[in-house]
């Protein structure tokens, strides 16, 4: 038996490794299923806009009104992380667009002839109250010179006019 | 047709790396696809500097000539690859193994690209350079985007390849690319272990290497990142060297060098470790006495091609490596440096995350020497512990808040030097194992004897 003390122990090691990882494998599984019955049924677009709400569905709202050159100036009602956040899923879902976004009603930003009023679902902004300036008298005037262009659950879309 | 993108990129790396291995078609396969991955991005800047569109024809044109070469070269013999039933010992790693790939390979295909840094910067990138159609009018507009604009860019000139071939931006189907350099970790593990202590060991410490939580869940949660590939030419890079140390083949250093040229071509902790690769074979060329030309031209040229070009096209826009280092934040963190130890001593023995590689690493290192194995061995353990100096070095230099810092990303930077490390602990337990098996065979061998 001692000459097989080798195999012995590989195997033993082994065991003890299973044993340790069994857990988390065992909460991946879980997940799996989890993810399966959420997701599985529906198209990719569908998932990327239940996992990234509402950063995708904004995007996508404000992509199909504006071309690819346009530079959007984002006016967004959510908090001081949150902008940092939206920001990169902007810049991602709306490239080459340019993006600028600012939790201000008064906020400008040079040669951007779009703005979108963008205000974030109540569950982000319970985990993180909005921390800029917001004037909603400030913002329809500012908005009543410009060119509504799309409008969706989260966001609405305006043009200068020309 | 994102499958055929990933054909071709093996077909890509394979006559890079064919030519060097001493092992199936398989293996090489696996590891072709990380080579070719480099190769092919690396081409696609190439080929942007030079002033050439990028397009399926343009890319694809020069593939044809290398293997037009490799074949004129190598005259192809097609033997039908050894296959044998796995041994006992082998049957519950391939259990293991097949258990923790069905839990992870259907949740990688049904989420979609929605992690932070895969948005921010990767695969961001990637959709950037193939939209503008060169890596440009991105550099140029750099300060108007959060991610680092520096990071080198294996991962997303892949991507990019990969949005060429199908003719779209498929970041769902392309974000398959960490699973892809988790294959070349695996066997490239397996390969090298199997080369030095047999098929058991090798069989199960692979299956271990599964077995590790983080690895997995960087390949698989964060596809679109560029860890696991770091994870994987660390295990290369020194993995070869090793090989190289102990049986001196050319083959093994230029597959050594050009792993840690791909490390330093994928992410910045890559270029520490081709640091301390090339520092490590330099010494030993000069100790060994070894001045033919090829071996100082491999160990210039490689790492030349994976840091220049992209130097230069960077220096054109202006951009610059990251960060304000205030020096306010540089004295703050640089006090932080023992908790910072602390962090990653508490995190590399966590085994919900790391199982119990590092506990499993110390006591091969203290045991080395009963297994058989001598001093070159410590060039493994050399480079783990060169890699973690470096993570604490990069974070009490770094330019944003440590702990932030810390809780976002170490588990994953030890991610790409838990399987070193695991690679060092299987070579001592594989030795020991050989050798007792070794000691079986000859019993075995009296015994028939005695009887005849």
């Amino acid at each position: 038996m001692r000459a097989y003390a080798h195999r012995v122990l590989l195997l033993a090691l082994f065991a003890v490794w299973v044993a340790v990882a069994w857990g988390p494998l065992t909460q991946q599984f879980e997940a799996l299923d989890q993810w399966e019955s959420r997701l599985g049924e529906r198209s990719m677009e569908e998932r990327a806009a239940l996992l990234d709400f509402p950063a995708y569905s904004v995007a996508e709202v404000v992509k199909q009104a504006t071309p690819s050159t346009a530079c959007i100036l984002f006016l967004a009602y959510t908090g001081p992380e949150h902008v940092n956040y939206y920001k990169t899923r902007f810049d991602y879902h709306l490239y080459p667009r340019r993006v600028k976004i600012e939790a201000n009603t008064g906020a400008t930003a040079e040669n951007c002839e779009y703005v979108a009023v963008f205000r974030d679902v109540p569950g982000n902004l319970q985990v993180e109250p909005f921390g800029g300036h917001w004037d909603e008298a400030q913002l329809r005037e500012r908005l009543a010179g410009l060119e509504k262009v799309a409008s969706g659950p989260q966001v609405e879309t305006y043009r200068r006019r020309p | 047709m994102i499958w055929a993108a990933l054909l071709f990129t093996c077909l890509a790396g394979w006559p890079l790396v064919r030519p060097w291995l001493k092992s199936g078609p398989v293996v090489a396969f696996c590891l072709s696809f990380t080579v070719g991955a480099a190769a092919l991005s690396l081409e696609l800047l190439l080929l942007n500097l030079a002033h050439v569109p990028w397009n399926r024809g343009s890319v694809i044109a020069p593939w044809v000539a290398v293997w037009g070469l490799y074949l004129w070269r190598n005259r192809p013999h097609f033997a039908p690859p050894e296959w044998s039933l796995p041994q006992w010992l082998e049957w519950p790693a391939l259990a293991f193994g097949l258990a923790v790939l069905a839990a992870w390979v259907p949740y990688e295909r049904l989420m979609p690209l929605n992690e932070w840094d895969a948005i921010m910067l990767w695969m961001f990138k990637g959709k950037a350079f193939y939209l503008d159609g060169g890596v440009g009018p991105y550099l140029a507009r750099a300060p108007e985007f959060l991610g680092n604009p520096a990071y080198p860019v294996l991962v997303p000139l892949y991507a990019t390849f990969l949005y060429i071939w199908t003719g779209g931006v498929a970041d769902q189907a392309a974000k398959i690319l960490s699973p892809c350099f988790l294959a070349t970790l695996g066997a490239g593990f397996y390969y090298l272990l199997r080369r030095f202590t047999g098929r058991a060991p090798a069989a199960i410490f692979t299956a271990m290497l599964l077995g590790v939580q983080i690895v997995d869940f960087v390949a698989f949660h964060y596809a679109g990142y560029a860890d696991t590939a770091v994870a994987a030419c660390v295990v290369l890079g020194a993995g070869f060297l090793y090989a190289w140390m102990r049986e001196e083949e050319f083959g093994d250093f230029f597959l050594a060098v050009l792993f840690g040229s791909i490390a330093a071509w994928t992410k910045n902790e890559g270029l520490l470790f081709l640091a301390g690769l090339g520092g490590i074979a330099a010494v030993w060329l000069l100790w060994r006495r070894r001045w033919h030309w090829q071996w100082w031209v491999t160990l210039a040229g490689l790492p030349a091609l994976a840091v220049i070009p992209w130097a230069v096209a960077r220096g054109l826009y202006g951009v610059r490596a990251p960060g304000q280092l205030s020096g306010e934040i540089v004295r703050t963190n640089t006090a932080s440096y023992w908790p910072t130890l602390q962090a990653l001593v508490e995190h590399s023995f966590a085994p919900a995350v790391l199982n119990l590689v590092f506990p499993l690493w110390i006591a091969a290192l203290l045991f080395y020497r009963k297994a058989g194995l001598d001093w070159k061995y410590l060039a493994l353990p050399l480079l783990v512990v060169w890699q973690l100096f470096g993570v604490t070095l990069v974070y009490v230099t770094g330019p944003v808040n440590l702990q932030w810092m810390i809780g976002s990303s170490l588990d994953r930077v030890l991610s790409q030097i838990a399987p070193l490390a695991l690679l060092g602990a299987g070579l001592v337990v594989g030795a020991y194992y050989q050798e007792a098996e070794a000691k079986l065979v000859a019993a075995a061998a009296t015994k028939k004897r005695k009887k005849k």
